[in-house]
């Protein structure tokens, strides 16, 4: 259901309307307060508007080098939350989150050996969509893959709902009380 | 943050994806930028926080990439997995919330910190509920980065067990190695 992302895009202004779709879907999806707003109001933003009819020249993908740079950004994001003090203190407790991590990737492994099975997804789609890892991160690696988006973006957009929706309330009523 | 500390990041960044770009570390870009970020974060010191507009920029950037490559069917494959997925999406959270219970059973960080730092949900709101509740949101924001860290570098292995289920069902995914590493 989706194709592999030739390296060169549609052109500066097919891609500049993309973007503007992107970052108008960004805000809007802000604006109504749904979690992971900015990211997925951005995919349905510039996929809206790539589908347009009055594309010259129909639906195109984004030139390489854009997702490149909102990786980098995303990872130096990411990267500024370390220091050396919070480095020691996961040092503490390095094996039991080495261990959680390496049960979460199983259960991964396990949970998309039954969407294969049992619901005929297609592996690769079925072990990116069971990954606990980033929303940004994996759905940008399914797409270079040819992951079905439909499938990865629906179960990653649903864990997210349902951990800030429903278990992110009960967690702080019941830590905030311990 | 200011000016120059965002250029040094921003420097900082892209060096770090340039250097994982050369030794072909998984997902180089995000990566790279993250050990640069990392570093120059311990090299300056001090409290460092990306701009709100860095964070928005970086995910309309990715986010506008993937909507370009998505194709009519997508509402189709949404129904398709509702069921299976929130299955998985349950399981998933329940795993990480016990893992953070038996990390916090340990007895070297709280309760709070342990399981908002092992629930698998966006990162941002983790680490903004343990700051509601007065938590190490540094440890939580930590310990998300680093399963995110390993996820990602799993993924060249997970993807090799994909292709092999694929191929058991007489199909297989292309290779996480073999086009631009991103």
């Amino acid at each position: 259901m989706t194709r592999r992302a030739p390296r060169l895009g549609g052109g500066p202004a097919h891609a500049a309307l993309l973007l503007a779709g992107g970052a108008v879907g960004a805000w809007v999806f802000t604006l109504l307060n749904l979690p992971a707003g900015t990211l997925i109001g951005a995919v349905v933003g510039s996929a809206l508007v790539n589908r347009s009819p009055w594309l010259p020249n129909g639906a195109q993908p984004l030139p390489v080098p854009v997702r490149v740079v909102g990786l980098a950004l995303l990872g130096c994001a990411a990267g500024v939350r370390l220091d050396a003090d919070t480095l020691t203190s996961l040092g503490h407790i390095a094996v039991p989150l080495v261990a959680s991590i390496v049960a979460l990737v199983a259960l991964d492994l396990v949970l998309a050996v039954v969407l294969v099975r049992r619901y005929d997804v297609d592996p690769l789609t079925a072990v990116l969509a069971c990954a606990p890892g980033g929303v940004s991160e994996i759905a940008v690696t399914g797409a270079q893959l040819g992951a079905e988006m439909g499938v990865l973006l629906a179960i990653h957009t649903v864990r997210v709902l349902a951990v800030v929706l429903l278990v992110l309330p009960v967690l702080v009523a019941v830590l905030g009380q311990s | 943050m200011s000016a120059g500390a965002v250029a040094v990041l921003l420097l900082g960044g892209a060096l770090g994806a340039g250097v994982g770009r050369l030794v072909r570390l998984p997902m180089w870009p995000l990566t790279g930028a993250l050990v640069g970020g990392a570093v120059v974060h311990t090299a300056v010191g001090g409290e460092m926080t990306v701009p709100t507009w860095w964070s928005v920029v970086a995910q309309v950037l990715v986010g506008a990439a993937v909507g370009a490559t998505i194709v009519p069917g997508i509402g189709r494959q949404f129904r398709a997995v509702l069921l299976p997925g929130l299955l998985a999406v349950a399981s998933i959270i329940g795993v990480g919330v016990l893992c953070g219970l038996l990390i916090a059973a340990t007895g070297r960080v709280s309760q709070v910190v342990a399981v908002f730092g092992m629930v698998p949900g966006g990162v941002g709101e983790m680490v903004a509920a343990a700051t509601a509740l007065n938590a190490d949101s540094a440890v939580v924001a930590g310990m998300h980065v680093l399963r995110l860290v390993a996820v990602l570098s799993m993924l060249p292995v997970l993807v090799r067990v994909a292709r092999w289920l694929a191929r058991d069902r007489g199909t297989e995914p292309e290779d996480p190695d073999g086009g631009d590493a991103t």
